[in-house]
């Protein structure tokens, strides 16, 4: 049978088809030049003349040189095959090679095979079988097409050129491409196509090509690796999530579309042949690694993975993403219990807020409902936390793992981002990142249930690392300082403390390193100044340095000693032996450490008047920490030759970091304690959760450092405080100052250890207080045993106790029982028309007046079923003000880094 | 190199200071309260009581007080609640409402200067002991002989909201009694229940109850029948010296019963003491969880009161039982300068009897404001003193004393409550 040959150029807008430059130009000619629009392609069977038995495929932007369809004829014959394709070169930048040919992996993702702006020296000038070709020139067989049903015109060209030729092997078909053929490819040719379309063809290319035990297991991998590399994909500076969504509901859309088609694929071979040309893995999960490898560093390399692993290059299967994936996992393995239970109720950790929204009302000039409640505005901290929880969608335990989880991962990412710029290599900076949020130290503060510490710590390496970093001109500095006075605050929002961590760390830094200067230091001070206006309200109305040690109870910072040893002979070894610049790095995370354990185990005693605290004391210990991982890093930096040390120190640290991860990973709730209370108070569970029995709280006592959170004394060795039924959340974390009300408890439960009353039960029942629960042995327990109004439950092996006749926190003037939903409270039905409420009394309660009673206060609410807080108009306005500020050093922070990013291009 | 000896030297020297850095110097441990509350110090009484019949009213009497709340609690329920607030003493009256009642009372007075006191009135006899202000969680009782006709009924009373619970342990001359079915005896929230002992054990000539509370608060009281009336009485704690104000009541001299709750041997001095002095004395040595009898009388033909000293901590008891009546109350351990007698507010007079053990003469004043009298006890002597406005009569002396009192006409004998001990 003849060859009559048919070129076909696919049109997608208006542009000057240059193909038809090429065409005419031909050593071979086409029987018939022809146009159509690449949306059309599924007619362009029916378009053409019965007598046509080969098609070339050319886009209109695509110059085929001269003999680049003979090339394809040749090879064609020569071969026998269906399909083949020409080497694309680039249109805009001579010899840059555009593809020889795609392959695939099993998901459908492409893979070029060269890396990006790779020359042409004919290095991949053989003749193969290949996963598909590009359609920017392909020449076709008219039978084989039409046998596997033509090209779907619904795809954008690569994608069904993909579709096609993987039909066409289905059915027996060969595609090859011919080097020989070369076509110059214009840039513009695959940038037409939205991102989403790419990944619907791909999506529907792989639906229609596999067979079902295939597609059983490929599209949930397919769907669980898109989300993933969707949610990372910002960290390479690309939103995919969107498109990624986009794709997928596309092929839901066309699904019954899809399947008729599917239903036509002629099925001559299985799947393995499709397999035969596809790249093991998978390209899109290498470019989840590459975006937290960016993460990681900040180092050229990494940058050009960024780049590199959106056009599935070579690049790719370098293996400097692994140490980053692996950190990945131990996070995510060691935060895993939180994922399904939240946060724990133990120490300064407690399980985010029921409603985040109400959260952040209360934030904003609501009523603080810690403790018998006040005015007193809550710490940045819970905003924070119910932002978060706020994006997904207000669950309050995967809220309280995201945010475990995405601290502990940016401390680990910004300590390697700091001794990278330390100049420690690949090993030290990532078992330094490692150590950061594993280490003995860090262990310490998990295990003391130093939740806001832990998210804290977040912060301090990308401070410190940013201080560091070469600034050019007052603007890019300024900008600087607004990042840094972000992060700053973002950590002194959960842990006051933090503010001063990066300029003490820094200025440490420039005692151990003079030669760096005092700019640095300046960057760290002026970037804590800048992080205090952010903290308002909280921090304008707060003042007291009470706030940071009044918390109960004496932290004293006890490292294993087989730890503190080793940890002292690397320091020793590494100062005495090791080269310059790892002896500067060593003897600063020697001083962090030191002084991080002075600091840390002397937080009970009293300067200038006051008790340095227990949140100093866990910031201290993260001083340590972070000199810990900076020993660490320096230990592993390139040392003179024939120092073989530096092998056992590897293997020293390999041992560490094996211990320190074990208990971890094992634990899966990030260090944290357990959930023992969580256990302790879950009786109270049933009957709190019972809309109609009103809201009441739950009133502990135990030894300093039992209960959680904040709590009051009663004596030095006994303290009290109130949570909500049935157990606490972030907003109960911080007690607010003492009121009325406090102060008053206090004297009923002093009168209760004294043994002034047998009736403490009905006394306490007015604060709302129904249970009574005892966290360690205590001398009050005995007492409250002995009360005529207390029945013990028995639930507790320290003491539970339920008051009879116990009174809601909210009562009406009908005996209606109200119920607490942060910050307001709430009746739903025919209510009375005034309320009574345990809360400290505070006249902004509305919406009718206000008149206390004795410490608490009685509502008029008339008619509404709400009575909430109005708050104070100063304290709103300096919500605002904060935010305002917030945004403002966003946008300097935005702009400088757009400053920067131009200089960079232009200086290169 | 100068460089980084240095710093290893900082290093060294402020990790060396973090080192020897001690930790905090923890709280003193506070120890819980041995035992629960006195009722001196929180203000509450817990009336056991005797139960009553259905034709019966009984009192229970905070003398002095100038608040009182007294809750009758029955079943897990305040039957009633009587609050008396009025200067002087209060007494609340109640009458069970045609049923059986066999529950007790919570006495939560506003002063320290208070007692209480059970006082069941029937119409032909009366029973009367001091309410606890103590509570413990170890007791024994002594239970007395049981006759063929006698009941000896053992009652415990749970006044808090929580289970109580309880070993109860017998002796007998038999020696321990193995009965599993008093074993964690459980007694629910506000509630009295009765063991009826004479069922359980049949005829013995002596029994002895030991009552350890496992759970909870519960106290125990005896209530004792014989066809010549009834009698009730307390526990108390087991101590070496033990005083009776008095030995008689009316024209019943009654016996005094020893009982040894340990695991040895224990010599007891008995001295008789009249209005003159010592009126006789005997010595006896009580065998490991042994008990004795000993009739006063054998202490002197008009024998007034007695003192009991022993070498180890022993339990005593005075009963008395004749064709005129029954009585019974435990001795007094504990000494002190002022008393309340929480007595009857009506029945007429009563009889206060004063036992001074101390060395020197005792001027005793009964009553308060112009009404009130003051008697002079020399030293080692009883006297007593007939009140007819009985109710919450306040006893002051410059001398430590013990005081009881007793009904005129229907035999009852109770010890006044202490205000401050020696």
């Amino acid at each position: 049978m003849a060859t009559s040959i048919a070129a076909v150029v696919m049109l997608s807008g208006d542009e000057d088809p240059l193909a038809l430059e090429g065409i005419a130009g031909q050593t071979v000619s086409a029987d018939v030049v022809s146009t159509i629009d690449h949306s059309a392609l599924n007619d362009i069977l029916t378009q053409l003349d019965s007598s046509i038995t080969h098609i070339w495929l050319l886009d209109a932007t695509t110059y085929a040189r001269p003999d680049a369809l003979e090339a394809l004829l040749r090879e064609m014959s020569r071969l026998d095959a269906d399909v083949v394709g020409s080497k694309g070169l680039s249109g805009f930048e001579s010899g840059r090679l555009d593809s020889v040919g795609f392959s695939t992996d099993v998901l459908g993702e492409t893979h070029r095979g060269f890396d990006s702006g790779e020359l042409d020296q004919e290095q991949y000038d053989v003749v193969r079988d290949i996963g598909y070709v590009s359609a920017a020139s392909m020449l076709i067989r008219r039978d084989a097409m039409q046998k596997a049903g033509g090209f779907d015109g619904r795809l954008d060209p690569e994608s069904a050129s993909l579709d096609l030729c993987q039909r066409i092997r289905l059915a027996g078909g060969r595609i090859i491409v011919a080097p020989s053929s070369e076509v110059d490819v214009s840039d513009a040719f695959r940038r037409g196509t939205p991102f989403w379309q790419r990944e619907a063809g791909r999506l529907r290319s792989v639906l229609k090509a596999y067979s079902p035990i295939t597609l059983w297991w490929v599209l949930p991998v397919a769907l669980l690796v898109g989300l993933l590399d969707g949610v990372l994909s910002p960290l390479r500076r690309r939103f995919t999530l969107p498109g990624f969504i986009a794709g997928v509901g596309w092929n839901i859309a066309h699904l019954p579309e899809t399947l008729r088609q599917r239903r036509s694929v002629v099925r001559t071979v299985g799947d393995e042949e499709l397999f035969r040309y596809q790249r093991r893995g998978s390209l899109r999960l290498s470019q989840v690694g590459a975006s937290i490898a960016s993460l990681f560093s900040s180092t050229p390399l990494a940058r050009n993975v960024v780049t590199l692993v959106d056009t599935g290059e070579e690049a790719l299967l370098r293996p400097n993403w692994v140490w980053p994936t692996g950190i990945v996992a131990v996070v995510l393995l060691g935060t895993r219990t939180l994922f399904g239970q939240g946060l724990p109720t133990a120490a300064y950790s407690m399980p985010l807020a029921d409603s985040a929204s109400g959260m952040l009302r209360a934030y904003a000039g609501g009523w603080n409902a810690a403790g018998l409640g006040s005015p007193e505005p809550y710490r940045p901290g819970v905003a924070i936390s119910a932002l978060g929880q706020l994006l997904v969608l207000g669950n309050a335990e995967i809220g309280g793992w995201l945010l475990t989880f995405s601290a502990v991962l940016a401390g680990a990412a910004g300590m390697s981002r700091l001794l990278d710029r330390l100049g420690v290599g690949l090993g030290g900076r990532y078992s330094g990142a490692l150590l950061y949020v594993v280490g003995p130290a860090a262990w310490s503060i998990s295990q003391a249930g130093a939740w806001p510490t832990l998210i804290a710590a977040a912060v301090v390496p990308w401070v410190v690392h940013m201080a560091l970093r070469p600034r050019v001109g007052l603007v890019d500095a300024l900008s600087g300082i607004a990042v840094m006075a972000l992060l700053t605050a973002f950590g002194a929002g959960f842990s006051v403390p933090i503010i001063a961590v990066p300029t003490i760390v820094l200025v440490l830094l420039t005692l151990t390193d003079p030669k760096r200067g005092g700019f640095p230091m300046a960057m760290g001070s002026l970037s804590a100044i800048a992080a205090i206006p952010l903290l308002l309200p909280w921090v304008g109305l707060v003042g007291s340095y009470d706030i940071v040690s009044r918390s109960g109870y004496g932290f004293f910072w006890s490292p294993n000693t087989w730890v503190v040893v080793a940890l002292g002979i690397v320091f020793i070894v590494v100062l005495v032996a090791g080269t310059g610049p790892a002896a500067k790095v060593a003897g600063w995370g020697g001083l962090l450490v030191a002084l991080g354990a002075t600091v840390s185990r002397n937080s009970h005693r009293d300067i200038l008047g006051s008790e340095i605290g227990l949140e100093v004391s866990f910031a201290a210990v993260l001083v340590a920490s972070v000199g810990i991982s900076v020993i660490a890093g320096a230990a592993l930096m390139e040392q003179r030759r024939g120092m073989q040390w530096t092998r056992w120190l590897g293997g020293l640290m390999v041992i560490v970091l094996s211990v320190a991860v074990f208990p971890y990973v094992f634990l899966g709730r990030g260090g944290l304690p357990g959930y023992e209370f969580d256990r302790l108070v879950r009786f109270t569970v049933t009957d709190a959760a019972d809309p109609g029995q009103g809201s009441s709280r739950i009133l502990l006592i135990g030894a300093p450092g039992t209960l959680p959170g904040d709590s009051r004394p009663l004596t030095d060795a006994l303290s009290f405080r109130v949570v909500s039924a049935p157990g606490p959340n972030i907003s109960e974390l911080w007690l607010p100052s003492e009121r009325i009300g406090d102060i008053e408890m206090e004297a009923i439960l002093k009168r209760v250890l004294d043994g002034d009353t047998i009736r403490g039960g009905s006394e306490l029942a007015p604060f709302g207080i129904r249970w009574i629960i005892a966290t360690s042995p205590n001398p009050l327990t005995p007492r409250l045993r002995g009360q005529l109004d207390l029945a013990e439950l028995g639930q507790a092996p320290d003491g539970a106790f339920e008051i009879e006749p116990w009174i809601s926190r909210a009562v009406d003037d009908r005996g209606n029982k109200w119920l607490f939903s942060l910050p307001d409270y709430q009746f739903a039905g025919d209510g009375g028309t005034s309320v009574r409420i345990a809360e400290n009394a505070d006249d902004r309660w509305g919406p009718g007046d206000f008149v206390q009673d004795v410490w608490a206060g009685v509502v008029e609410n008339g008619n509404s079923e709400v009575v909430s807080y109005r708050g104070s108009i100063v304290l709103r306005n300096l919500t605002w003000l904060s935010l305002a500020l917030t945004i403002l050093y966003l946008i300097a922070g935005v702009l400088g880094t757009r400053l920067r990013n131009v200089r960079e291009e232009d200086s290169s | 190199m100068i460089y980084r000896a240095v710093v290893i030297a900082v290093v060294v020297i402020v990790s060396g200071f973090a080192w020897i850095s001690l930790p905090p110097v923890a709280p003193a441990e506070e120890d819980p309260a041995p035992e629960p509350l006195s009722g001196i110090q929180s203000g509450v009484f817990y009336c056991v009581g005797s139960g009553v019949g259905s034709e019966a009213t009984f009192q229970a009497v905070a003398g002095s007080a100038a608040t009182s709340l007294i809750s009758i609690l029955d079943s897990n329920v305040v039957v009633d609640t009587v609050e008396v607030s009025r200067e002087g003493a209060g007494t609340a009256a109640f009458k069970p409402p045609g049923q059986l009642f066999t529950g007790g009372a919570v006495i939560e007075v506003g002063t320290e200067d208070a007692g209480a006191s059970w006082i069941n009135e029937e119409s032909t006899r009366a029973t009367a002991t001091t309410c606890y202000a103590e509570p413990r969680s170890s007791w024994t009782l002594y239970g007395g002989p049981i006759g063929s006709a006698d009941r000896l009924v053992l009652r415990l009373m749970n006044p808090l909201l929580s289970s109580g619970k309880a070993d109860v342990r017998l002796t007998t001359e038999f020696g321990p009694e193995p009965i599993t079915e008093l074993e964690a005896v459980g007694v629910a929230p506000r509630n009295v229940i009765e063991i009826p002992l004479h069922e359980i054990l049949g005829q013995r000539t002596m029994v002895k109850i030991a009552v350890d509370v496992t759970d909870g608060r519960l106290l125990p009281a005896v209530v004792t029948t014989t066809t010549n009336g009834i009698a009730t009485w307390r526990a108390e704690r087991a101590t070496t010296d033990w005083y009776l104000p008095t030995v008689r009541v009316g024209d019943v001299v009654g016996e005094i019963a020893v009982t040894n709750p340990r695991q040895e041997q224990v010599e007891v001095e008995y001295t008789g003491i009249d209005s003159s002095g010592v009126s006789g004395q005997e010595t006896a040595v009580l065998e490991p969880l042994g008990h004795l009898v000993l009739p006063a009388t054998s202490l002197g033909p008009v024998v007034l009161g007695a003192r009991i000293s022993a070498s180890s901590p022993v339990i005593v008891s005075l009963v008395g039982d004749s064709e005129s009546g029954r009585y019974g109350e435990s001795a007094i351990s504990e000494l002190s300068a002022r008393w309340m007698v929480a007595g009857p507010s009506r029945g007429g007079a009563i009889d206060i009897w004063i036992l001074n053990p101390s060395p020197s003469e005792a001027n005793v004043t009964v009553g308060e404001g112009p009404s009130s009298r003051t008697v002079r006890i020399r030293s080692g002597t009883s006297a007593h003193i007939t009140v007819e406005s009985p109710e919450g009569s306040l006893i002051t002396s410059d001398q430590p004393i013990a005081v009881s009192w007793s009904t005129q006409g229907r035999l009852s004998l109770s010890n006044a409550s202490p205000l401050d001990f020696e």
